[in-house]
């Protein structure tokens, strides 16, 4: 179990926005939280990442209180992908994935080999290796949310959070994300926990799903317990046609305009 | 990045030795190079020069000289710090109100003839050092919100309360007429009549404080992705921050209050040497000590060279040497920070 979760709220200054929300997630699984704008998938993504302090309830982490980690030792088993990352420092792009290594440098120790290599190997990953020496505040934005998903991977994190990482992207780089988390997910045990909008993409990559109402749990499961044309209609308050995917069986959604 | 480091400390340090040479032979009285080289190293004997010639060198010229290293470093070095941990290009080390701070302290001791205790000892440093630590932990505890300090509230409240301390320092100028000019002249900043106690006691406050921002350099660089990215890359960010804040305040305050307030060396000498050797704070740091040091040493040769025998205050001087500079290398490199 990586993640367990009871009884967790949270407000912002008493402004109300997780209620009594329980969740686990196991070890390996590829997780995804979906839900409306503004119903606290991003709050909970950073409650479970350890920056923001649950108002009540807990948070355990690999069996223990998040709060018995010291940021450090966070930061070697989690890595966090935000929704936004503005950067107005020129580091290149390769320094910014470098930096995905701090959690394993002393002061004043100088980069080996090794951490190179991951560094090198993060940005294959994320085909971010033919921008590797331009500077991050030039970069478009689809290129910058690859610089930053490399950044995550070069901590070796045994967990990955990420907040949205597909919104700035185009198709070929969606399913090139997508895929390289999936296969991180498959070979390398790492645990994938997203929130994502897209649900067709959640439908197809997710192994359990998480549907969020107000900052209430709506639905938990399996993609096809959570996608379906009732549930959606019910908490995006639109109507859907929803299909099985012939060859795979992923649920398949088509949106329908309200006015025409 | 960590090559540049080898490769550009010896060619500055070349570079500021000779611009020390150069400044200590040139003044009211010239003393030749090889003059100096040979006081130093001993192989002339007492009596094959003139006496005031030693005297100049080593009792007016060199500490002031060494002086001028130390402010220079200081401020640009605590300058690269604010600018990377407010994330904010405009920031200086004066930018949270420690000038006005320190300048509230000297004009007390202006107002309260503590300059001249017992015509020995002026209290205006210590006035103004106690000014310059006291404006930061009023800005910091007014920016303090459950547990937090978030830089954009640091530097808000600190202009405020920056704003607030210079209306004050007016007041405090309306109030000591006779002696509106000793504080105009220590606010516009200048090294003149400086000795080695100066030196020795600036040096313990820049040494401790360059250290420790040096120390932090790698927590610095990633603080410059903010301070959420900074948490989840395994910075303790509140602790962090209060630490660099308490660093580059306390080489601020020390170097304003001996040297008044030296404007543009902070602001500038940062952003000249990003722009030419990049972000890596563990190059930045050392880099923009050494060539903050190079260009207050050589501005303040100009200041009190120029208009022989007056002295200009060598703000001036680095402001009309340093916006032209800036503005050509501004020009000529693109440069992404705005
Ligand atoms: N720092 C903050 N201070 C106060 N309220 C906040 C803060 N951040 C978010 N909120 C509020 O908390 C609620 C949940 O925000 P959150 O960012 O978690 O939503 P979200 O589900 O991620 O939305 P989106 O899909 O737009 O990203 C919103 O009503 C938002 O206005
Ligand atoms: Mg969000």
């Amino acid at each position: 179990m990586i993640f367990e979760i009871e009884n967790l709220n949270f407000e912002y200054s008493s402004h109300i926005v997780l209620k009594d929300l329980n969740l686990s997630v196991l070890k390996g699984e590829f997780f995804s939280i979906i839900g409306p704008n503004g119903t606290g998938k991003s709050t909970l993504l950073r409650l479970m990442a350890g920056f923001l302090k649950p108002s009540r309830g807990n948070i355990k982490f690999m069996g223990y209180h998040l709060q018995k980690f010291n940021p450090l030792e966070l930061a070697r088993k989690r890595a966090f992908v935000s929704q936004d990352n503005f950067i107005n420092f020129p580091y290149t792009a390769y320094e910014i994935v470098l930096m995905g290594r701090f959690p394993y440098l002393r002061n004043f120790q100088i980069e080996t080999k090794e951490d190179h290599d991951i560094v090198r190997s993060a940005m294959e990953k994320t085909s971010t290796t033919h921008i590797a020496t331009r500077s991050i505040t030039d970069l478009s934005g689809g290129e910058r949310q690859r610089v930053m998903i490399a950044k995550a991977l070069a901590q070796n994190p045994s967990v990955l959070l990420l907040d949205e990482p597909t919104s700035g992207l185009d198709i070929n780089y969606q399913i090139d994300i997508m895929d390289h988390l999936r296969l991180l997910n498959r070979h390398e045990k790492v645990t994938i926990i997203m929130v994502i909008h897209d649900l067709n993409l959640a439908g197809q990559y997710s192994d359990r799903i998480l549907l969020l109402s107000k900052g209430r749990t709506y639905a938990t499961g399996s993609p096809e317990e959570v996608i379906t044309e009732q549930n959606i209609e019910e908490v995006f308050s639109l109507k859907v046609n929803i299909d099985k995917e012939p060859e795979r069986g992923f649920p398949r959604l088509m949106l329908i305009s309200r006015v025409l | 990045m960590k090559y540049s480091l080898f490769l550009y400390t010896p060619l500055f340090l070349l570079l500021l030795i000779i611009i020390i040479l150069i400044s200590i032979s040139v003044g009211s009285v010239n003393i030749s190079c090889f003059e100096i080289v040979d006081m130093c190293f001993g192989s002339l004997k007492e009596g094959q020069f003139p006496q005031s010639h030693w005297d100049i060198v080593f009792r007016i010229r060199l500490p002031r000289i060494f002086l001028a290293i130390l402010v220079g470093a200081g401020l640009s070095i605590a300058g690269v710090a604010f600018q990377a941990f407010l994330r904010n290009p405009l920031a200086d080390p004066y930018i949270v109100g420690v000038s006005a701070g320190a300048a509230v302290g000297a004009g007390l001791s202006f107002l309260f003839k503590l300059n001249l205790l017992f015509h020995v000892i002026s209290l205006t440093p210590v006035a103004a050092f106690m000014g310059a630590l006291f404006t930061v932990f009023i800005v910091y505890r007014l920016s303090l919100v459950r547990g937090k300090v978030p830089v954009e509230t640091f530097l808000l409240s600190g202009v405020i309360v920056g704003s607030f301390l210079w209306a004050l320092v007016s007041f405090v100028m309306f109030l000591s007429r006779e002696d509106l000019h000793r504080l105009i002249f220590w606010i516009m900043g200048s090294l003149a009549e400086k000795n080695w106690t100066d030196v020795f006691l600036l040096l313990p406050y820049l040494l401790t404080g360059s250290i420790i921002l040096w120390m932090n350099s790698r927590a610095l660089n990633v603080m410059t992705l903010g301070d959420e990215a900074s948490h989840y890359l395994g910075v303790e960010v509140e602790r962090t921050k209060f630490i660099l804040i308490i660093a580059s305040s306390l080489i601020t305050a020390a170097t304003v209050s001996v040297s008044g307030i030296i404007g543009f060396v902070g602001l500038i000498v940062p952003h000249i040497v990003r722009m030419i050797f990049g972000s890596d704070h563990r190059v930045v740091l050392p880099l923009s000590g050494l060539v903050g040091a190079i260009l207050l040493v050589f501005s303040d040769t100009l200041a009190r060279t120029l208009l022989v025998p007056m002295e200009i205050p060598v703000g001036i001087i680095t402001a009309l040497l340093g916006a032209p500079f800036f503005c050509y290398l501004l020009r000529k490199r693109k440069f992404s920070f705005f």
